[in-house]
C-alpha cells in the first residue's frame, strides 16, 4: 500500500522544489502536486520502504502495510531520534510491538 | 475579542465595544426628537442598566436607517443592537405597544397585508380624533377631488 | 584548533556543607572517580581562598587536565573568574562546564539519601556525557566597515546622521526624494517650543557638511542589499537630477526661462491644492524640495515639451545636462538605519468628511501650509480629530500626534486672527507629557470651543459654500448646528510609500500594520534582521522629538558593527554538509534571516546575522545543525545519560528543556522558594525553547524516559520572535505521532513559564508526573 499523505500537515517542506519525501524515495515517486502537497504519483510502484515516513519532517506521511502481510488496520510507525529510531507495530488485531535500536551512523 | 459581561445577553454584547464618539448621534435622523440618542442607548448598555437602556423611547424612533452602523468606528453594529435591544424590551414588558402598533402587527399577522381604512377605524376606535371638525371637511375635500373610492 | 586531551577533572565545591548533607559525598566521589574518563576528582575546601585553586591551576598547567567539570552551586561571576583564571593557563574557557546539583533539586526533594546520591550521580554523569563532547571555541572576527547607511534623510534620518558623524563615521544618507528634509519640513512650527522647523534642520545639515562625512544620495532607492552586518554591499539606483550638482549654485537663470508652469510637483509634499492659496508655483526645473538642499536645480523631464532645451542655454554655470542617464552605485556599509518615516493617511478613503471634494475640507497637513501662507485665515474653523485613526475600517491605532497638532494649529490661528472660533471636535484629546500644557492653554482661550463628539458627515451650503455639520455633544447630550469656512481633518500616519518595496529589498519584516517590526520593548530599535535598526515613525507614529530620539538610540545600536571589525561570539550554529539535504527549512523558519546559500548551495549561517537563539537546530528534519556549543550531539548524549532510571521502579522520570531566558530562571526560583517540585524531574536549559528538536524528544523517549516537557515563553513573547510557536508545532506534530503509536500523546507537554512562574513551573511538573503515573511506564522502557 502507497504512503498516504495527511493534507492538513503537509507543508509541501515549504513549497521548496524538491520536499524531503521525493528526496529519499528510492523510485522517485513522492512529488508535489499542484497545491504544492506532496503525493505518490505511481502507487503501484511503491515498495514500502518507509523513506518518505521517516525522512518527514512533520509526520505526515503514513504507510499502510500491504494486505498480503497484514489486513488495512496493521500499521508499522518509525519514530527516528537522534541516534535511535524506533519502530511500533500495531497488527489487524490491535496488538501492539514495538522495537528500538541505537544507530550510530545518525551524528556521527 | 468580546468578553462575557454579566446580565448583558450575547447579542448586546457588541455595545461595550464602544468608545462614545457620538458619531453615531451625530448623523442619526431621528435622535434629536428626543431626549435619547442611540450613544445614550448604548451606554446604558455598557454600564449593565438593561431595563433603562430598554425603556429608553428612542427604540421606538429609531428607523432602522443604519447611518450609525456604516459611521462607527468601532465596527458595533448599532442598529442590530438596538433592534435586539428593541425585541428585549417587548419581551420583558418594558415597552408597551400602544393601539396603533398592536392593530397594526395583529393585521399583518391575519392577512398579511394592512388595510389603511380598517387599521384607521380600530386604532381610533374608542378615541375622538383630536379634531373632528377639520377632519369632517377634509372628508368632504377628499371626496369632492376622488382621493376616497 | 586541534582537540584537547580528553583528561577530564571533577571538582566539588560544597558551599556551606549543604551538599554534604543532603548527599552521601564519599560514595559520589569513589563512584566517579572510578568513571571513564576522569583522571582526577577531588573536593574542593575553598576555592576562592589564595591556594585554593593551586592544585587545579597546577594540573592545568601540566596538561594533566583537558576539561573540567565544576560540581556545585557558582555565581555566574565566579562562573567568570574560573574561565578568566584557568584561560591563563591555557585552558580554553569553553571547556569547562558546571553542574549546580542544587537548582535541580537534589538537597530539597524528599527523596532518601541513597536515591537523592542517585539522582546527583545520574546529574553528574549528563554533565561528563557533555563534557567529553566539548570543543574547544575562540571568537570570530569579522571585518566591519566604518561607514553607515541611513534611509530617508528626514529629521530623524538626519540627526541620526549627525550623531554619527560626531562620532567620526562615515554616512551615507539616502533619500528618494530632490532635497532632505522630508515631512518635517513642510511643517510651520512644531511643539513643544513651537519654533520653525527648519531652524533644526539646518543646523543639522550645516554640521554634515562641516564634518565632511556625510553623503547625500538624492533621487536615490536601495534596489539591493547583500553580506551581512559589519559588512553589507549595498546597490543604490540614481534617478537622473538633470543638473550638475557640483556645478549649480541654484542661481534661478534656469526657472526664468522655463515654459513651463507645473503646479504642485508630484516630487513635493502631497499636499493638493489650498483653499485660497495661490497654487504652489514652481516650473518644471526648480530647487530641491522641500528645502533646497542640496543646493542644485532638479529637472521634472516628464514636463518638458519636446526638443526644448531653454534652461541648458540659459544656465550660465553650464550645469544643465538633460541627457543625463540613471546611474547605479555600489557602497560597502557596516550597518543600516531605516529611518523611512510616514505619509499621511489617505483621507480621501474616510468618505463622510467629503475630503477631496469639497475645497475647505483640508488635512492637517495641509493647514499647516496654510498657516505658513501669508493668505488671510478663515474665521470659522473645525477640526475634527481621529479622522481614519482609531478606526476600524482605517487605521486601528492612535497617531500620537494628531491631538496635539490641532492644538498647536488653533493656538495659531488665534494669533493670525483673534477674532477666528475654532471648534475641536474630539473623542478623547490626547495630549502627553507636557503638551498638556498646551491643551489647558486653548481651553481657557476665548473663540476656541471643545466638543466631545464626531461629526458624522458634512454638507456644503449652497450658496456660500460653507460646510454644515450637526454633531451631538455627547457631554451635555445638546445638538450642535454649526456653519464653518474650513475643516481640518486630523488624519493619522501610515508607514511611507516606500516602505513596502523597502522591506522586501531588506527582507524585513513588517507587522500588520505595515510598520517595521521591532522588539518595541527591549530593543524598541532593532529589526528583524540584524544590523538593520528602524527609528522613527518607520517603525511606530511618533512625534518629532520622539522620533529624533529614536533614530540616535537606533545609530548607537548601530555602532556595534562598525569600527574596523566585530568579534562574534563562538556559539554561532553550523551545518553538517554531510547531512545537510538542502530542504532549505532553516532558511524559510530563521526567525532572523540569518542563512543564505554558500558556494556549494548548501545553506549557511552569516556569522553576522544570526542571533545564535538555536531555532534552526530545532527546525532542521535531520538534526544536521549544531550550536557550536551546544551540539546535538552533545544534548542526545545528556539525553542518554539521564535515561537511566534514577527514581524506584514504578516512578515516573521527566525530562524537561527549559528556555533559559526564562522558564529555567522559573525552574530555579522554584527551589529555592522552596516550592514542593517533584524529584522525578531533571532540566537542561536550552537557548530558546526552539532548540528542542523532534529527534531529541524521540530519543529521549525510545530510551525509555516517561515524558517530555518542553518550557517556552508565553505566546507573542519569546526573545526570538517564535521560537515557541516552532517548537510547538513541532511537538504537536510527535504527540499526532505518539497517539498513532497507540501511545499517550501526552508524554510530550509544552508549557509557557514567564521568569517568574515558579508555582506554574511546580504544579506543571505534578500535574505531569501524576498524569504519568496514571499512563503507566513508557512502553519503551526495558
Amino acid at each position: 500500500m502507497p504512503p498516504k499523505v495527511d493534507r492538513e500537515k503537509c507543508d509541501g517542506c515549504k513549497a521548496q522544489q524538491e520536499p524531503l519525501c521525493e528526496q529519499v524515495c528510492p523510485g522517485d515517486l513522492m512529488t508535489l502536486g499542484e497545491d504544492k502537497k506532496a503525493y505518490c504519483r505511481m502507487p503501484r510502484d511503491c515498495w514500502d520502504c518507509m523513506s518518505c515516513t521517516k525522512a518527514c519532517p512533520v509526520g505526515a506521511i503514513e504507510t499502510r502495510i500491504p494486505y498480503q502481510l497484514g489486513y488495512h488496520l496493521a500499521k508499522l510507525i518509525p519514530m527516528m531520534g537522534t541516534n535511535t529510531i524506533t519502530w511500533t507495530c500495531i497488527d489487524i488485531n490491535g496488538k501492539v510491538e514495538r522495537f528500538r535500536y541505537v544507530n550510530r551512523g545518525r551524528l556521527d | 475579542m468580546m468578553e462575557k459581561r454579566d446580565g448583558l445577553p450575547e447579542e448586546l454584547l457588541p455595545a461595550i465595544r464602544c468608545v462614545q464618539c457620538g458619531k453615531c448621534s451625530s448623523g442619526c435622523p431621528v435622535a434629536f426628537d428626543t431626549a435619547h440618542t442611540p450613544r445614550k442607548v448604548i451606554r446604558l448598555l455598557q454600564r449593565g442598566w438593561l431595563e433603562e437602556a430598554g425603556r429608553s423611547p428612542f427604540l421606538g424612533f429609531c428607523a432602522q436607517c443604519q447611518a450609525c452602523t456604516v459611521r462607527c468606528p468601532r465596527g458595533v453594529q448599532v442598529s442590530e443592537v438596538l433592534l435586539a435591544l428593541h425585541r428585549l424590551a417587548r419581551a420583558k414588558g418594558w415597552v408597551r405597544p400602544d393601539g396603533f402598533h398592536r392593530s397594526f402587527e395583529e393585521m399583518v399577522r391575519q392577512r398579511g397585508r394592512i388595510n389603511e381604512f380598517r387599521l384607521g377605524l380600530v386604532a381610533q376606535a374608542g378615541r375622538l380624533p383630536s379634531h373632528p371638525l377639520e377632519d369632517l371637511l377634509l372628508l368632504v375635500k377628499m371626496l369632492l377631488r376622488g382621493k376616497l373610492p | 584548533m586541534e582537540t584537547p586531551s580528553s583528561k577530564t577533572g571533577l571538582f566539588f565545591w560544597d558551599q556551606g556543607g549543604r551538599l554534604g548533607k543532603a548527599l552521601d559525598l564519599n560514595w559520589l566521589l569513589s563512584k566517579l572517580s572510578k568513571t571513564k574518563g576522569i583522571s582526577c576528582c577531588s573536593l574542593l575546601e575553598d576555592p576562592w581562598g589564595p591556594e585554593g585553586l593551586s592544585q587545579v591551576v597546577e594540573k592545568v598547567k601540566k596538561g594533566e587536565l583537558g576539561r573540567l567539570l565544576w560540581v556545585g552551586r557558582f555565581s555566574r561571576e565566579q562562573q567568570g573568574i574560573l574561565k578568566e583564571k584557568l584561560a591563563e593557563e591555557g585552558l580554553n574557557p569553553y571547556l569547562q562546564e558546571w553542574c549546580d546539583l542544587e537548582e535541580q533539586g537534589v538537597c530539597r526533594d524528599g527523596l532518601e539519601q541513597t536515591a537523592r546520591s542517585n539522582k546527583a550521580l545520574l546529574l553528574i554523569q549528563m554533565c561528563l556525557a557533555r563534557v567529553r563532547l566539548l570543543e574547544p571555541l575562540a571568537p570570530v572576527e569579522i571585518p566591519a566597515s566604518e561607514s553607515l547607511l541611513v534611509i530617508g534623510a528626514g529629521a530623524a534620518g538626519l540627526h541620526a546622521a549627525v550623531s554619527l558623524t560626531n562620532l567620526g563615521k562615515e554616512v551615507h544618507l539616502v533619500e528618494r526624494q530632490s532635497g532632505v528634509g522630508g515631512k518635517v519640513a513642510s511643517l510651520h512650527r512644531f511643539y513643544p517650543r513651537l519654533c520653525d522647523p527648519r531652524c533644526g534642520l539646518e543646523f543639522s545639515i550645516q554640521t554634515l557638511i562641516d564634518s565632511g562625512r556625510a553623503r547625500f544620495h538624492t533621487l536615490s532607492r536601495v534596489v539591493s542589499l547583500e553580506g551581512g552586518p559589519g559588512n553589507f554591499q549595498v546597490r543604490l539606483e540614481k534617478r537622473p537630477r538633470f543638473v550638475d550638482e557640483a556645478r549649480c549654485n541654484a542661481c534661478g537663470e534656469c526657472a526664468r526661462v522655463c515654459p513651463v508652469q507645473v503646479g504642485v510637483s508630484p516630487d513635493s509634499q502631497p499636499q493638493g491644492e489650498l483653499p485660497g492659496l495661490p497654487a504652489a508655483a514652481t516650473k518644471a526645473i526648480h530647487p530641491s524640495l522641500p528645502m533646497g538642499f542640496p543646493m542644485a536645480y532638479v529637472v521634472e523631464r516628464q514636463h518638458c515639451p519636446p526638443g526644448c532645451r531653454e534652461c541648458e542655454r540659459a544656465c550660465p554655470s553650464k550645469a544643465v545636462g538633460l541627457d543625463q542617464e540613471p546611474r547605479e552605485e555600489e557602497l560597502l556599509v557596516g550597518a543600516v538605519l531605516v529611518t523611512t518615516g510616514w505619509d499621511p493617511y489617505p483621507l480621501f478613503k474616510v468618505e463622510e468628511f467629503g475630503y477631496g471634494l469639497y475645497p475647505n475640507v483640508i488635512s492637517n497637513l495641509q493647514m499647516e501650509g496654510l498657516l505658513g501662507s501669508p493668505v488671510e485665515a478663515p474665521k470659522e474653523v473645525g477640526f475634527i480629530q481621529c479622522v481614519g485613526s482609531r478606526d476600524e475600517r482605517h487605521l486601528s491605532y492612535c497617531s500620537t500626534v494628531c491631538c496635539s497638532v490641532s492644538l498647536k494649529q488653533a493656538l495659531y490661528l488665534k494669533q493670525r486672527r483673534p477674532d477666528a472660533s475654532c471648534y475641536v471636535f474630539y473623542q478623547d484629546i490626547r495630549s502627553p507629557g507636557f503638551q498638556e500644557e498646551l491643551y489647558q492653554k486653548l481651553k481657557d482661550m476665548e473663540g476656541v470651543t471643545f466638543i466631545r463628539g464626531i461629526p458624522s458627515t458634512v454638507r456644503p451650503e449652497a450658496e456660500t459654500g460653507r460646510l454644515r455639520l450637526r454633531v451631538e455633544d455627547t457631554l451635555s447630550g445638546r445638538e450642535v448646528n454649526l456653519a464653518l469656512d474650513l475643516l481640518v481633518l486630523a488624519g493619522g500616519m501610515v508607514p511611507s510609500q516606500g516602505s513596502e518595496e523597502l522591506a522586501q529589498v531588506l527582507r524585513l519584516p513588517r507587522n500588520s500594520l505595515g510598520f517595521f517590526e521591532s522588539h518595541l520593548q527591549c530593543h524598541p530599535e532593532e529589526s528583524q534582521r540584524t544590523g538593520i535598526y528602524v527609528g522613527g515613525c518607520s517603525r511606530e507614529p511618533m512625534g518629532v522629538a520622539a522620533s529624533i530620539e529614536s533614530a540616535q538610540h537606533a545609530a548607537l545600536e548601530a555602532l556595534r558593527f562598525t569600527g574596523g571589525s566585530v568579534l562574534i561570539d563562538p556559539r554561532y550554529p553550523v551545518v553538517d554538509k554531510t547531512k545537510c539535504d538542502k530542504c532549505k527549512r532553516c532558511m524559510e523558519e530563521c526567525p532572523f534571516g540569518s542563512f543564505y546559500f554558500d558556494e556549494n548551495e548548501f545553506p549557511t549561517p552569516h556569522l553576522g546575522r544570526c542571533r545564535q537563539c538555536g531555532n534552526c537546530v530545532g527546525i532542521c528534519p535531520l538534526a544536521a545543525i549544531s550550536l557550536r556549543n551546544l551540539t546535538i550531539k552533545q544534548m542526545a548524549a545528556q539525553i542518554q545519560a539521564a535515561s537511566a532510571s534514577f527514581m524506584d521502579g514504578k516512578e515516573p522520570t521527566v525530562f524537561a528543556f527549559l528556555c533559559q531566558n526564562d522558564a529555567y530562571h522559573a525552574a530555579k526560583a522554584a527551589v529555592e522558594e522552596g516550592f514542593p517540585v517533584p524529584p522525578n524531574v531533571v532540566f537542561v536549559k536550552v537557548p530558546c525553547a526552539g532548540y528542542v528538536n523532534n529527534a531529541l524528544i524521540a530519543d529521549a523517549l525510545a530510551l525509555g524516559i516517561d515524558g517530555v516537557l518542553i518550557g517556552g515563553c508565553e505566546d507573542g513573547q519569546c526573545h526570538y520572535v517564535k521560537g515557541n510557536q516552532l517548537v510547538r508545532k513541532r511537538s504537536d506534530d510527535l504527540s499526532d505521532k505518539l497517539q498513532k503509536m497507540m501511545m499517550d500523546r501526552d508524554r510530550v507537554r509544552f508549557v509557557n513559564l514567564e521568569i517568574r512562574d515558579s508555582e506554574k513551573y511546580t504544579a506543571a511538573i505534578e500535574q505531569f508526573v501524576q498524569d504519568l503515573r496514571a499512563m503507566g511506564p513508557n512502553p519503551f522502557k526495558i
